[in-house]
């Protein structure tokens, strides 16, 4: 057994004498140390105590590969090895390697521990750093993140607060204590999650009456196998949910005044997810209160579809696209409450209240941007029926996107917001409310972005009287009480369909 | 009402107790050791970052005085500084009836907190053991009424048991009867260098756990990683 490493000592990596830096973090797993030769590396040293030598090498075996696929994917200049700290050279005589060091990130546990006894400012202090639109935009990352890890065959296994970094200043997560990813196949199994996130069938094979009424057999799960994308999906569904509401999903007000073992129970999935209908495992607590101001409808769907329907059918959860997608559409209705500035979600025809229990106010009267569909009968006469124009019948009208817009704050537009797409790529224009009171907007489109229009040159501003007006890469002032914004016309099945914009408030 | 009133959790709390032997024995270099040891410990503890275990530190100290609450079971604060002096005798036995009788107290540890840990340290024989000698089997030695009804307490049974043995004199039976538990070794310590590597182990072994997403399950840090291996008794 080697002796504990400590700042200072040395360690040899490709037959070269490193010396360990400061110690940056460390667990039950091992130590974390800055490499003081290259302030740009960390060294992670595996504790190996209690591993059989040919445990140490199955895990070396296991550093080694993941090594390889992290170099591969940098050759391939793919984004993901910026994202997660891969291990890259393997020590020598310790099972650990040298990653990339994240310095600017800081643990995602930051957002989810309130300073203690804190009073209301500084309270107040601390939730407007990590506020619910800050909280979003991380969910979305993570989402995004995991989902392009499975696509490239592999499973994080253990998804935790912990292992998540968050850029303090600029967008972005990372993710670090790589060394248990692994791929659906592997035979490598070391830590397999984090109480509280680990998916059920993670920690236990899936109850025999819950595989009878879903007509699995039970013996078909070996632990390995139980290691999916889908046990992926729940731990960060589990973390997103704590990053919404601050609480755990099973964990009710009777567990929290209950005992360790109570606790424990719930952290394993055993009690009921607390907001599902009906159930006696509640919990009284602010944003568990107020849920439905601080999500959408799809996004509670989806919850219940993880932690409801899909706690022991892996497959039943939602795909990590299907979160991605929910809350990216939901950051588009993440306003500030008009009464009290709190960030909330609006959404036009719910009757939420601010979930700010010094506001409580309704939450209404929010400038958005609000894109219709609208699908003509008459192909011929297309833009005549604009919407707004006398010729031609207007068959039905879909509201497409709503997208919040706070006066003065310009807000970026997405393929999106104008058509049904999965795509995650650059803005393709944006908009600005400038003046509230004069009604006066900003709108700036890239050309040439909607590919599949009939009629590209219609992208612009109409007017009840004035014609198309083609838009500009520079912002475009416009008077948004009179004007509708004409994005252009697509081919359907059903026949063309017009893209029509508004500002509207809801 | 305010966003803080409604965020407010009660955390639960991982209660530590220390039981150090402040006997004459103790005087002189071994004392001061512990002195600095714990001083380092409660700095560790303090610095914890987003402990999901609360730890609340007891400290008592058992002399010719008899027992001395140092440190009622509570949060550790700047303030806490303990400097031991040493005399008299070991009423090691009075120290484990105590720790028994507060953990006992729901009021003190309550049904929410996470299982208790004791950290015994010692340098030598319980003054309080009657008719104690070298020749008595492990079996007899269990079965003083101290330990016995230690290992016989519903809640204090749970509690996970670290001990120190400090210098040549130290009977390991009585502290191995104390661990009760064959996973956990008893630290023997010759030189000062091994009382303050206890101290780091006992740190480390409880910050882990504090920091853990089960506070409850015990954690014990590899200590052939900490100590030679002839300070280690299984």
């Amino acid at each position: 057994m080697s002796p504990i490493k400590n700042t200072g000592d040395t360690i040899l990596i490709n037959a070269h004498a490193y010396t360990l830096g400061d110690l940056l973090g460390s667990g039950l797993e091992g130590s974390v140390y800055a490499m003081k030769e290259h302030p740009s590396k960390a060294i992670k040293i595996i504790d190996t105590s209690g591993m059989k030598s040919e445990e140490i090498e199955k895990a070396r075996e296991h550093l080694r590969w993941l090594s390889h696929i992290g170099t591969e994917r940098r050759n391939a200049k793919d984004d993901i090895v910026h994202r997660v700290a891969f291990p890259q050279i393997l020590l020598d005589d310790e099972l650990g390697y040298t990653m990339n060091r994240i310095k600017e990130g800081e643990s995602l546990e930051g957002f989810l521990n309130p300073p203690q006894n804190a009073t209301d400012d500084e309270f107040n202090t601390w939730y407007k750093q990590y506020s619910l639109k800050r909280r979003f935009q991380t969910i979305v990352d993570m989402f995004n993140l995991v989902r392009d890890i499975h696509i490239n065959g592999l499973i994080f296994t253990d998804l935790s607060p912990r292992n998540i970094l968050v850029g303090k200043e600029t967008r972005g997560i990372c993710l670090i204590d790589t060394d248990n990813m692994r791929n659906r196949t592997d035979e490598y199994v070391n830590t397999m999650g984090t109480p509280g996130y680990m998916a059920p069938e993670v920690w236990a094979s899936i109850p025999e009456d819950e595989c009878k009424k879903n007509h699995l057999d039970p013996t078909q799960f070996s632990i390995m196998g139980r290691l999916s994308p889908e046990s992926d999906i729940y731990s960060l569904a589990a973390i997103a949910f704590e990053l919404l509401t601050m609480e755990k999903p099973f964990i009710g007000d009777d567990v929290i005044k209950g005992t360790p073992d109570d606790e424990e129970c719930a952290m394993r999935g055993l009690t009921d997810y607390i907001l599902k209908p009906g159930t006696k495992n509640k919990r009284d607590s602010l944003f568990v209160n107020m849920f439905a101001s601080i999500t959408t409808k799809e996004i509670r769907d989806l919850f219940n579809r993880t932690f409801v329907d899909g706690l022991y059918m892996p497959a039943l959860r939602p795909s990590d696209e299907e979160f991605y997608e929910a809350f990216s559409k939901a950051l588009d209705h993440i306003g500030k409450c008009t009464n009290c500035g709190e960030y909330n979600i609006f959404e036009s025809g719910t009757e939420n209240i601010c979930f700010n229990p010094g506001c409580m106010k309704p939450l209404k009267g929010k400038l958005a941007l609000r894109v219709f569909l609208t699908f003509l009968d008459n192909p011929n006469k297309t833009m005549a029926a604009s919407g707004v124009g006398a010729e031609g019948k207007i068959n039905k009208t879909y509201l497409m996107s709503e997208t919040i817009i706070e006066v003065g704050e310009e807000k970026m537009l997405y393929y999106r917001h104008f058509q049904e797409s999965r795509d995650r790529g650059k803005p393709v224009g944006k908009i600005k409310v400038v003046d509230q009171d004069a009604h006066y907007a900003e709108i700036s489109m890239k050309t040439g972005v909607f590919n599949g229009l009939t009629d590209p040159e219609f992208i612009g501003i109409k007017t009840r009287t004035i014609k198309a007006i083609p838009l500009e890469r520079e912002p475009m002032r416009f008077n948004y009480s009179n004007i509708e914004l004409g994005f252009g016309t697509v081919e359907s099945n059903e026949g063309k369909i017009q893209i029509i914009g508004r500002i509207e408030v809801i | 009402m305010k966003f803080a009133d409604y965020m407010k959790k009660e955390g639960r709390v991982l209660p530590v107790f220390l039981l150090v032997d402040t006997s004459g024995s103790m005087r002189g270099e071994k004392i001061e050791s512990v002195n600095v040891a714990l001083k380092e410990m409660l700095l560790a503890f303090r610095n914890i970052e987003h402990p999901k275990g609360l730890i609340r530190l007891s400290v008592i100290a058992f002399s010719g005085k008899g027992i001395e609450t140092i440190k009622p079971l509570s949060e550790i604060s700047e303030k806490d500084n303990f400097s031991f002096s040493a005399e008299g005798g070991t009423p090691m036995g009075q120290a484990i009836n105590e720790v028994k009788k507060l953990i006992e107290d729901e009021n003190i540890v309550g049904s929410r907190d996470y299982t208790p840990t004791i950290v015994l340290i010692s340098d030598g024989m319980p003054t309080d053991f009657p008719n104690y000698n070298h020749n008595m089997t492990y079996d007899e030695i269990v079965n003083w009424d101290p330990l016995k009804e230690l290992n016989s307490s519903s809640r204090a049974s749970k509690a996970t048991r670290l001990a120190m043995g400090i210098g040549a004199d130290m009977d390991s039976r009585i502290l191995r009867g104390f661990i009760n538990n064959e996973n956990i070794p008893l630290i023997k310590a010759r030189d000062n260098l091994t009382i303050a590597r206890f101290f780091k182990w006992v740190t480390m072994s409880i910050s882990v756990r504090s920091r853990s997403a089960n506070p409850n399950k015990v954690v014990i840090e590899e200590p052939s990683l900490m100590f030679n291996d002839e300070d280690i008794l299984f």
